[in-house]
């Protein structure tokens, strides 16, 4: 994971949406395939994995990215309490966010951040304080979250795997759908089919699979 | 055309597991080169030459079947238990032990039988050789009055001891055995790995709608590139370029 976001120069060069980048195109294609199909109308898309795939967060990222570019209020929430790294990419302060909202029950819209990109805006994760089996209750990411969505058009929730962290499964309830994250070589049909029954189970529309080709 | 899809195939899976298959040649390397350095340890050869009849056979052509015939009875006779039981009492070593070492070879319409001895020890293999001919060529002649068997060469004479293969030859077969099994490791590992490939293959096994491909690695798009350098954009790269200004 290091080695992707080796200086600030790096990590900003590997973010931007640059013209004539290849993931540039291919990202505005799954965006506009996320606005056509079922995604329109949706708000709040969470992106999940079947397993680990490497720059999942960078994805996560730049797909809100390009929601702003097209003039779009966008959040992009870092749920990713364990191990954060949204704000990594934006070069934003980490020590408040999400998880500090919800220590404290109180809406996390005071800790949202702006970014360089105009209309797209950052919660982090947050310094983490306290245990996430207590603190990620459905009523706490009620409270933070609901607050965030109404003053957005779009919000994009940066989640860990959902087979291996329950916070995403409690976080799942309070998006309007899910979007899984996928690496040529590295995800299998078993955690994929299992992801996509967990996402059926709990009655969330699965918009699609988003494929890293490397 | 199905072959060439094959080949083509074969490749793409090498390249992609380049590192199972350099993996498994360095492993297989080194274990060569600990083992011919530190557990085996060199070979020695001897050849010593028998031969059978008169050279000279301007006097009798027409015995040529007979010499086939007793050097046929000669090179079985190397091996039987007249001449072993004798090399077995004078040096020590078993039937099998013996029979291990020793290789007879005779070249078509040749009248020399050659009796190679190979052995860790190179003064045993001289002895070895030396005995197994010499008592070869003293039993013929007083159990069979065979005369005409001579040996060539001069027993015991060690400029005769030849060392059989090198470190570097061990080393050589070592890298060739390592790239074949390496090869043969990425196959397996391919074969093994169900991991999703395409997004096509995702999208007809699980029966999820494929949004869309992404390859982070720093691919560009031709076209859009020259675009890029003439035409200045709204957008992020607008923002890029501020922001690079005012720092």
């Amino acid at each position: 994971m290091f080695d992707i976001r080796r200086s600030k120069q790096n990590t900003r060069e590997q973010l931007y949406l640059e013209e004539g980048k290849k993931s540039t195109e291919q990202i505005r294609i799954i965006r506009t395939n996320i606005e056509q199909g079922d995604g329109s109308g949706r708000k709040c898309l969470m992106l999940t994995a079947p397993g680990p795939v490497k720059r999942k967060s960078l994805i996560t990222a730049k797909l809100a990215l390009s929601f702003a570019e097209q003039g779009r209020r966008t959040l992009l929430i870092d749920a990713n309490a364990r191990e954060p790294v949204v704000h990594e990419w934006f070069h934003l302060d980490n020590t408040r966010g999400l998880s500090d909202a919800m220590a404290a029950d109180e809406s996390a819209v005071s800790f949202i951040q702006e970014t360089f990109q105009p209309g797209l805006y950052v919660l982090p994760a947050g310094s983490g304080v306290g245990a996430p089996g207590r603190l990620w209750t459905s009523e706490r990411i009620e409270q933070a979250i609901s607050g965030c969505r109404d003053a957005f058009d779009i919000v994009l929730v940066e989640a860990p795997e959902l087979l291996s962290v329950a916070d995403s499964l409690i976080l799942m309830n309070h998006c309007d759908g899910v979007v899984m994250v996928t690496k040529s070589g590295h995800s299998r049909p078993a955690p994929v089919l299992k992801t996509k029954e967990m996402i059926e189970r709990a009655r969330k529309p699965l918009l699609g699979v988003i494929f890293q080709t490397r | 055309m199905d072959e060439k899809m094959d080949i083509q195939q074969f490749i793409r899976t090498l390249k992609r597991r380049y590192v199972t298959v350099a993996a498994v040649t360095v492993t297989v390397l080194l274990l060569t080169v600990l083992v011919t350095v530190y557990v085996m340890k060199p070979t020695y050869e001897v050849n010593e030459n028998i031969v059978v009849g008169n050279l000279n056979t301007s006097e009798n052509y027409s015995e040529s079947q007979q010499l086939n015939m007793l050097l046929a009875s000669t090179i079985d006779f190397i091996k039987s238990p007249t001449v072993m039981s004798e090399v077995t009492r004078e040096t020590g070593l078993g039937y099998e032990e013996i029979d291990d070492r020793m290789i007879i070879q005779n070249t078509k319409d040749s009248q020399i039988i050659n009796v190679i001895v190979r052995d860790e020890d190179p003064e045993q293999a001289a002895r070895l050789s030396g005995l197994i001919a010499e008592t070869t060529v003293e039993k013929m002649d007083s159990l069979f009055g065979v005369g005409d068997i001579v040996i060539l060469s001069d027993p015991g004479n060690d400029s005769q001891v030849q060392q059989v293969g090198g470190v570097l030859l061990n080393i050589g077969i070592g890298f060739v055995i390592g790239v074949l099994a390496g090869i043969g490791a990425a196959m397996f590992r391919d074969h093994m790995d169900d991991s999703f490939r395409s997004s096509a293959e995702l999208a007809t096994m699980v029966d999820i709608p494929v949004l869309g491909d992404i390859d982070m690695k720093k691919g560009r798009v031709r076209a859009a590139r020259i675009d890029a350098g003439k035409e200045v954009e709204p957008g992020v790269i607008d923002e890029k370029e501020r922001r690079k200004v005012s720092v």
